[in-house]
């Protein structure tokens, strides 16, 4: 068990030259909580966590690590151990030896070190695998080795860097259960970047989402996924995405481009309506629905269908019950998410 | 081999040992020379037919001549070389390819430079410099009117044999090479294990950076051996030269004589054998490092 430290960013910022990569950013990670950044590749999320870990320079801002200014100190000083998504084992070591290397490097004599070594194998579940060299290992046991070697040195701070997205469907599924729990067991402060949302909705206790650099919302994962803050949140978490349709209210209802009637409201003006494929209700009534497409997933059936202005709407129905093509659209208006048509902010509550 | 027809791969065989045969007939000859006696050849000039004087022949050499010594001159100029080679190459490679220095990319052409610019273009400043290596010190202090601080000349001396050739951006190159072909993430795991520049440098580029390591070795050794022109200029006492300028000038011994040619090839048997023996060692590297990677 180590002591988990907060980590605090307070307007932190890096430039490239003169672009501008990451906006003066103030982000708390709470003590022991795992937090997962999510975001689309190229949103700066890497950048945040080489910030945090020390391999790249903030261009401006200070971190706090436990309270200790550690934005001019050497990686090496911050308390921070990190995953990376290649596992970067040293391909010449065997998986003890790279387990070790920290401890090496820190001169922990061999004895100590062969002993943290053992125990940081156990806690992974890295059995008889300790002698094998990288290049003889199945590519989860090179995961293990690389989470083993981060341990070792019993870090206040874990840092992921998509540390999944080698390994393949199956094994990703386990892996993502064996590290909320071996998060559980370590307790360090942990940082997980990630684009793929089903690993940040299991994994976390806080999700910061990112886009272009920005933080776009920062929440539970339950949060984020029944409010979200902003239409690219929205339309980036859930599978399918929540359909957004373009509307205009009249303080009665929001009316489609052609003047069909959505859904009743007391809204005034343009919004981009959203709806959860999940949470469209079928009302003979609503907006008429054109089928254009279906794919039957077993467990469930996404149905796409075309309003008369001609958007789209996702609407998801149990297996074997697909939705009849005379149908119309409602939508309950507790399952309604309004966001504003210019700047995609979320509108109410 | 997209075709597989016997006719091709016969012609091809047959120039192929054509080839073979072109470039190893100047080698047969200088083997049968080194086995007759001087005499014979005064009297029947070369011949093709082997006699039974090698043995005879190369212990000549290793009394008669100054090769023995010279051999020895050869060896400590060529590890010298190879050796100071290798550790430049390495620390320039590591410089360039893991730090961010500013006009990295113009410092690495101009290691590249001295690709492009050999020592046999530059021997003659190279010259005045090994003779006095205050030199440049000196003409900076002539502007101030301060006289010359030393006079050390290094010619004739190991060092001075080996020094101008350390130089070289092959190696850097290569090196350069095999760094970038490594993956990413390596520097940046081993930064956050707490590891610093230079325990990276020791604990897992070298390791990792055997094979181009050897190969260069071998080739720079080889280089260096083979050397003519800068250890001819650079060392004017016999004890000093190299072995190969010492096998040129058993030619020039008794100006108007016939040349002792059967001792003169013995000599060249003597010299190459060392190359050929490392060579032949350590071959499969060569292959390997030249390949780029390691697995």
């Amino acid at each position: 068990m180590t002591q988990a430290a907060e980590i605090a960013l307070k307007g932190v910022a890096k430039r490239f030259g003169t672009t501008e990569v990451l906006p003066p950013l103030d982000l708390t990670f709470t003590a022991g909580a795992f937090t997962v950044i999510l975001g689309p590749s190229g949103c700066g999320k890497s950048t945040l966590l080489n910030l945090i870990a020390g391999l790249e320079a903030v261009s401006g801002g200070e971190i706090e690590i436990g309270g200790r200014k550690v934005q001019d100190l050497p990686p090496r000083e911050r308390g921070c151990a990190m995953v990376f998504q290649s596992y970067a084992l040293y391909p010449h070591m065997t998986a003890g030896d790279n387990i070790g290397y920290p401890l090496k490097v820190a001169g922990v004599p061999r004895r100590e070190r062969m002993a943290r070594i053992a125990e940081a194998a156990r806690v992974v579940g890295l059995g008889d695998y300790l002698a094998r060299r990288p290049s003889e290992l199945s590519g989860g046991q090179r995961q293990r080795v690389a989470i083993a070697r981060a341990i070792v040195r019993a870090p206040q701070v874990m840092l992921f860097d998509e540390p999944l997205s080698n390994l393949d469907a199956l094994l990703r599924h386990e892996t993502r259960a064996e590290l909320a729990d071996l998060h559980r067991r370590i307790g360090a402060t942990t940082v997980f970047v990630t684009h793929d949302q089903a690993e940040a909705l299991t994994l976390a206790d806080q999700i910061v989402v990112m886009n272009a650099g920005r933080v776009e919302q920062i929440g539970t994962p339950a949060d984020i996924y029944h409010r979200p803050a902003t239409r690219f949140v929205a339309s980036f978490i859930g599978h399918p995405p929540m359909s957004l349709i373009a509307a205009t209210g009249d303080g009665t209802w929001l009316r489609l481009g052609d003047g069909t009637p959505l859904v009743a409201s007391t809204h005034k003006g343009a919004v981009l309506a959203g709806v959860r494929p999940e949470a469209v209700v079928l009302d003979a009534g609503g907006a008429s629905l054109v089928p254009l497409h279906r794919e039957d997933l077993g467990s469930h059936i996404v149905q796409v269908f075309r309003l008369p202005d001609g958007q789209k709407v996702a609407v998801q129905s149990p297996a074997g019950r697909p939705v009849p093509t005379d149908a119309g659209l409602g939508i309950a208006e507790h399952a309604l998410h309004l966001f504003d048509a210019e700047t995609g902010v979320r509108l109410g509550s | 081999m997209v075709e597989n027809t016997k006719s091709i791969d016969r012609v091809a065989g047959l120039i192929l040992a054509l080839g073979i045969g072109f470039v190893l007939l100047p080698l047969v000859l200088a083997l049968v020379t080194a086995t007759q006696a001087y005499e014979t050849v005064l009297t029947g000039g070369l011949s093709w037919l082997p006699g039974d004087q090698l043995l005879v022949n190369i212990a000549r050499v290793f009394e008669e001549t100054a090769l023995p010594g010279q051999l020895v001159n050869s060896f400590v100029a060529a590890m010298l070389v190879a050796t100071l080679k290798c550790v430049f190459a390495f620390m320039t490679a590591l410089a360039i390819v893991f730090f961010q220095i500013r006009w990295g990319g113009a410092l690495f052409a101009l290691t590249l430079v001295t690709i492009m610019l050999p020592l046999d273009l530059r021997v003659i400043t190279t010259y005045q410099v090994a003779a006095d290596v205050g030199m440049p010190v000196n003409l900076v202090l002539d502007l101030f009117g301060i006289g010359p601080l030393m006079r050390l000349s290094v010619l004739d001396t190991w060092f001075g044999l080996a020094a101008p050739l350390v130089a070289h951006g092959t190696g850097t190159f290569l090196f350069r090479q095999a760094f970038m072909a490594m993956p990413r993430d390596l520097p940046r795991a081993a930064v956050m294990d707490g590891a610093g520049p230079v325990r990276f440098a020791l604990d897992i580029l070298l390791p990792l950076s055997r094979a181009p390591l050897i190969a260069l070795f071998i080739m720079m050794f080889l280089g260096g051996w083979t050397q003519y022109l800068w250890p001819l200029v650079a060392a004017s006492r016999p004890d000093m030269q190299t072995a190969v300028v010492g096998l040129s000038r058993l030619a020039n011994d008794m100006p108007g004589a016939v040349p002792d040619y059967p001792l003169i090839m013995a000599g060249a048997l003597v010299v190459s054998a060392i190359p050929l023996a490392m060579v032949a060692l350590l071959q499969r590297f060569i292959v390997r490092g030249y390949a780029l990677s390691e697995k």
